[in-house]
Formats: structure tokens, C-alpha cells, sequence
């Protein structure tokens, strides 16, 4: 078989994997734009096929390759393993994120948000250099499995969709020179030789001089922190920065729940391959920003007894910061620039950004999970008729961190597991997704 | 390490290679352009993420490699090598417009793709000069990604 033949072959073997999906058949509306987007792209690449150059074979077998992964993807994208109606707000926050205008406005193509169950951590796949073939573009958000129901950390995907955001050309365009300029002009960030000094600062933690002296030991010369991981550090922290502007404190807490307990220390970091600053820097300066938004300022007043004092209880967890000095890595004139920048990206995009709940909505979704129920603006009045308050989602989000880091004030016996706290929650969203959908109806 | 893992998946190399070869298909030969318009607004896409994105190309030394169990998940595999990507973008620039600004050389590029993808609709004229800088151009982005791959 020539490899023209054996191009051909694989062509056939893809298309024919497409074929044999079933979802599209009785899956939802996405799923339908997701297997027409993989048939349009076979089309595609039957008329590339058709002119290929011998020396560009491999690249065509790649995309092939390439789609037949997608075309897998199809068939892994099951409601059971993931909380779809977070699935559904991530697809709100991030469609008008990743939607394209090209020719100065002229084509707008929306992106297809695939959503899948993986074994590992919170990701979102982007194409970065679209195929030949591409007319929408994926982007493939993945839930990790094990956390099916644990919307409250699920918030995280705040700083994934920041990763997403800063590689598209509209959006990450005005976070590049409205944001990270910002950030780069002066100070720690602006330079690698700036971040080595800042490591080799006398008021560094003795973790940090440790391993600088140890990397000296082992080496026979002085660390120096490697240029191209620079603007690894800036795309981290801004989209840290992204996350808490999205989901406010409840960001936080999701943050210091599932970062702090993967760092033996909060200063550490690899040396050789620094692809995030340490946690410390990264905690610090959330906190830092969530003070300059005045998010921590409770909403509750001592009116509202023992749900105010939860609250507290939740704004000490989130800002809690016995971190080093040496920590801060802004001053609050560029970290204001960098947030003002972001308030700026996230209005144009569809303006997700997170708002702090009036006082009473929060006592009475806090309320409600004291009573077992989902924290959904949704009641029973004295005649017996159902009522509704709309809200924002991440307000259910935020009840569920003040019910669970200020339980001892809200319940004396038979308090809710964090599990149980996350499922009221899931079912609030889904609740509240149920009823707009009939609203709309 | 599995047979196939000599083919290089997800090679971003292999992307921009097949788009500079069909743009100059196009420029070259304008009555294919009109069936290859979803090809040529991928090269816009491009272009337009080497021209705006700070953050195109920072890509690491070892990203991409994933490890055992990693393999096995369905996902996508993260794209490699588009540093190099963006260097060959860069190497082009150089070779087709010299000193000319980033924002000139590629304004210019993209006049003379909408003008081949989009004839009816386009207003501005193209003229001979600009049309040979773009063959120029996408001609360099492909020998250079080409030689790179060789050299490896």
C-alpha cells in the first residue's frame, strides 16, 4: 500500500467512525453541531485530499488523527459523570469568551463547548492552530470524575477558562495589553533576572534560600529563574485573577481547598521547570485583589444572628494569610490596573462577572440548606403559591462555602456533609436552570 | 513506547505547513480559492493569533508529553511545537516584508487572503507586489517548518 493509498484508507476508517456514532441520533442540540462540525470537517479533507503533495501525507494522516479523537469524544460526553447544570453555566461564561470574529467582524463563528467526564483534574482543551478543515472551533471542557457533584470547587474552572480566554485573538488580544501589560511593566514579573532577584531577596522563606542553595550545590552555579517561563507566570496569576472576578470569594475557597494540600509547603516550586509561581504568591494576591473589590466586607449584618457570624467565619477562611512579606509580588496600583483591565475583558464578553449577593438573598439561600433544601430563590407563599427570585448562580455557590466553613454557628447536631452541601447545590442550579427554561417557554 | 508514537500527534508544524501550501495553492490559482474558503479563514485564524496574541507560542520544553495514564484519556493531546510555529511566522515575516512593521506586513497579508477567499465581497484592491510578498511569505513559512522538521 503507497502511502497515498494508506491516507485514503485512513480517510475512509474515520468517516466510516463517524458513521457509527449513535449519540447524535437522540443526544441534546450540542451534540448534533458537535457530529456536523466532524462532517463538515471530513469534507474538507476530502478535497485537501484530493491535491495533497507527497511530502504533506503526514500531516494530513495528523488531522486525521486528530479528528478521530474528537469523533471518540462523541460517544464520552455522558450527563451521568459530570454536574450538567454547571456544564451548562461553564458554556454561558465561555461562548461569548471564545467566539471569533474574523475579517474585522465580517464572519463571527461561535465555538462547540464539548463537555466529558476525564480521570484527571479540571482542564479545557482549545485548539490553538485551528486545521485546515476547522470551521467552529472545540473546546473541550473536562470535569474530573471523581468530583461529579462537587460544584463548590467546581468554581475552579474560573482559572481554566482564563487560560482558554487569553489564547483566543479577540478576547485574549484586550487581556494581553490591557491586563498583563499591565502586570509586566514594572516590578517582579517585568523581567526573569527581576524574578531571580526577588528569589534571592534576604527576606526570602528559608524554604526558597534552601533550594537556592541546594540548586547551587548540585550545579556548581547560581539559579536563575528561565526566561520562557515568565509569561507562564503571568497567564497563571491572571487567570487566578479570572477565576475571582467570575465566582468572588467562593473562587477563593475552592482555590486554598485544592491547591494548598498539593504543595509539601506553600513557597515551593520546581526549580528546573517553573510552570506556576508558588502558592503563597498565588493565594497573597487573590486575597490582596478580593480586599480591593471590597469582597471582604460581609453582606450580612448582625440582624441576621448566626447566619452573619457564619459568614465571617467563611470571609476569615477565604482571607485567612500567614504567608511571608516576600509573598506580595504587586503593588496595589498595578493589581488594580490588572482587575480594572479584566472588569473591562469580562464586560465586552458577555459580562459573567460576579456581583455580591444583597443580604437578604444570602441569608435565605444559607437558610434554606439549613433546612436541607437547595439554595434556589424559590418558596412557598401564604396562599400557597409558588414564588420565584431570580438570582446569580454563584450566590447559591457562596451560600454553600457559608454553610460549610460556618456550620458551628448554623447548626448544633446532624450538620451536612461537604458532599451533601455540594449535591443541594447542584440540585439549586439544576433547579433554577429548570425553571428560567419554563419561564422562557 | 507504543509503535505509533514515532507519528507525531497534534504537531502544530504539520497544521501551518498544510495552510501555507494551501494559501499559495490559492494565491497562485484564485479559481480553487472559492472551494477552499474554510482552509483559507484558518490561515486568517492564524495569522491573526501570531499577529495579537501574546500568549501564541508559549508553549514549554516538555509540554505535551503526557505520562502513562494521561495517554490513555480521550482528550485531545496537547498541540506541540507552536513556538516553532510562531517562529517560522516570524522567519517569514522577515524574509517576505524586512523592516516593515508586524502589524503592516500582516494587514497586508490579510488584505491579500480576503481579496483571493472572498473576490465578490472584497473591496480593496490588491496589488501585484502585495500578492508576490504573500507568495513570498507563506512560501518561507513553508520551507522553514519544513527544514525545521528535516534538521530534527
Amino acid at each position: 500500500m503507497r502511502p497515498e493509498e494508506f491516507l485514503t484508507e485512513e480517510f475512509a476508517n474515520v468517516q466510516r467512525a463517524l458513521h457509527e456514532t449513535l449519540r447524535y441520533d437522540y443526544g441534546p442540540e450540542e451534540t448534533r453541531i458537535y457530529y456536523k462540525e466532524c462532517e463538515s470537517r471530513l469534507n474538507e479533507i476530502k478535497k485537501q485530499i484530493a491535491r495533497i503533495a507527497p511530502s504533506e501525507i503526514w500531516a494530513q494522516l495528523n488531522e486525521l488523527a486528530s479528528l478521530s479523537v474528537w469523533i471518540s469524544l462523541i460517544e464520552r460526553s455522558r450527563l451521568g459523570e459530570f454536574s450538567w447544570p454547571f456544564a451548562e453555566l461553564i458554556r454561558d461564561i465561555a461562548k461569548p469568551l471564545l467566539t471569533e470574529k474574523l475579517y474585522r467582524g465580517k464572519i463571527v463563528i461561535e465555538p462547540i463547548i464539548h463537555v466529558v467526564a476525564e480521570g484527571e483534574g479540571y482542564q479545557i482543551v482549545y485548539e490553538l492552530v485551528p486545521p485546515p478543515s476547522t470551521n467552529h472551533r472545540f473546546a473541550i471542557v473536562a470535569f474530573p470524575r471523581p468530583l461529579k457533584h462537587h460544584v463548590l470547587l467546581h468554581t475552579i474552572f474560573g482559572h481554566e477558562i482564563g487560560h482558554t480566554a487569553q489564547h483566543t485573538n479577540d478576547a485574549g488580544d484586550l487581556i494581553g495589553t490591557t491586563v498583563a501589560d499591565e502586570l509586566t511593566a514594572a516590578g517582579h514579573l517585568s523581567a526573569a533576572a527581576e524574578i531571580t532577584r526577588w528569589l534571592n531577596d534576604p527576606g526570602a522563606p528559608k524554604e526558597i534560600k534552601n533550594n537556592i542553595a541546594q540548586y547551587l550545590a548540585d550545579n556548581g552555579v547560581s539559579y536563575t529563574f528561565p526566561e520562557v517561563y515568565v509569561e507562564k507566570w503571568v497567564e497563571e496569576l491572571i487567570c487566578d485573577l479570572f477565576g475571582l472576578l467570575l465566582f468572588g470569594p467562593g473562587f477563593v475557597a475552592a482555590h486554598k481547598v485544592l491547591l494548598r494540600p498539593t504543595h509539601r509547603t506553600p513557597y515551593e516550586f520546581d526549580l528546573l521547570e517553573p510552570t506556576h509561581p508558588p502558592y503563597a504568591v498565588r493565594h497573597r494576591m487573590l486575597v490582596r485583589a478580593l480586599r480591593l473589590l471590597g469582597w471582604e466586607k460581609p453582606v450580612t449584618t448582625i440582624a441576621h444572628c448566626n447566619i452573619h457570624q457564619a459568614e465571617l467565619a467563611t470571609i476569615n477562611f477565604v482571607v485567612d494569610d500567614p504567608y511571608s512579606a516576600w509573598a506580595a509580588f504587586f503593588d496595589d496600583r498595578q493589581l488594580t490596573a490588572a482587575i480594572h483591565g479584566l472588569q473591562n475583558v469580562l464586560q465586552q464578553y458577555g459580562n459573567f462577572q460576579y456581583q455580591q449577593p444583597e443580604s437578604q438573598i444570602l441569608s435565605d439561600l444559607v437558610d434554606r440548606l439549613r433546612r436541607r433544601l437547595p439554595p434556589i430563590g424559590a418558596d412557598i407563599d401564604r396562599e400557597g403559591n409558588p414564588t420565584f427570585t431570580e438570582h446569580s448562580m454563584t450566590h447559591s455557590l457562596l451560600a454553600g462555602w457559608v454553610y460549610w466553613l460556618g456550620q458551628d454557628n448554623l447548626v448544633k447536631a446532624d450538620a451536612l456533609s461537604f458532599l451533601d452541601i455540594n449535591k443541594l447545590c447542584d440540585q439549586a442550579l439544576l433547579q433554577e436552570r429548570g425553571i428560567l427554561a419554563g419561564r422562557t417557554k | 513506547m507504543p509503535i505509533m508514537a514515532s507519528q507525531g500527534r497534534s504537531d502544530a508544524r504539520g497544521t501551518a505547513q498544510l495552510l501555507a501550501s494551501m494559501a499559495l495553492d490559492c494565491i497562485a490559482n484564485p479559481a480553487v480559492a472559492r472551494e477552499r474558503q474554510v482552509a483559507l479563514n484558518n490561515v486568517y485564524r492564524l495569522l491573526e493569533s501570531y499577529r495579537v496574541n501574546r500568549f501564541f507560542g508559549s508553549d514549554l520544553p516538555n509540554q505535551g508529553y503526557q505520562n502513562d495514564a494521561q495517554k490513555l484519556a480521550l482528550k485531545r493531546p496537547i498541540e506541540r511545537h507552536v513556538k516553532e510555529v510562531r517562529d517560522a511566522l516570524e522567519h517569514a515575516r522577515k524574509v517576505a516584508f524586512g523592516d516593515a512593521s508586524k502589524d503592516d506586513a500582516l494587514q497586508k497579508l490579510e488584505t491579500v487572503l480576503r481579496s483571493v477567499t472572498y473576490p465578490d465581497a472584497d473591496e480593496s484592491r490588491v496589488s501585484h507586489e502585495d500578492q508576490q510578498q504573500a507568495t513570498q511569505f507563506f512560501r518561507a513559512l513553508g520551507d522553514h517548518l519544513r527544514i525545521g522538521l528535516e534538521t530534527e
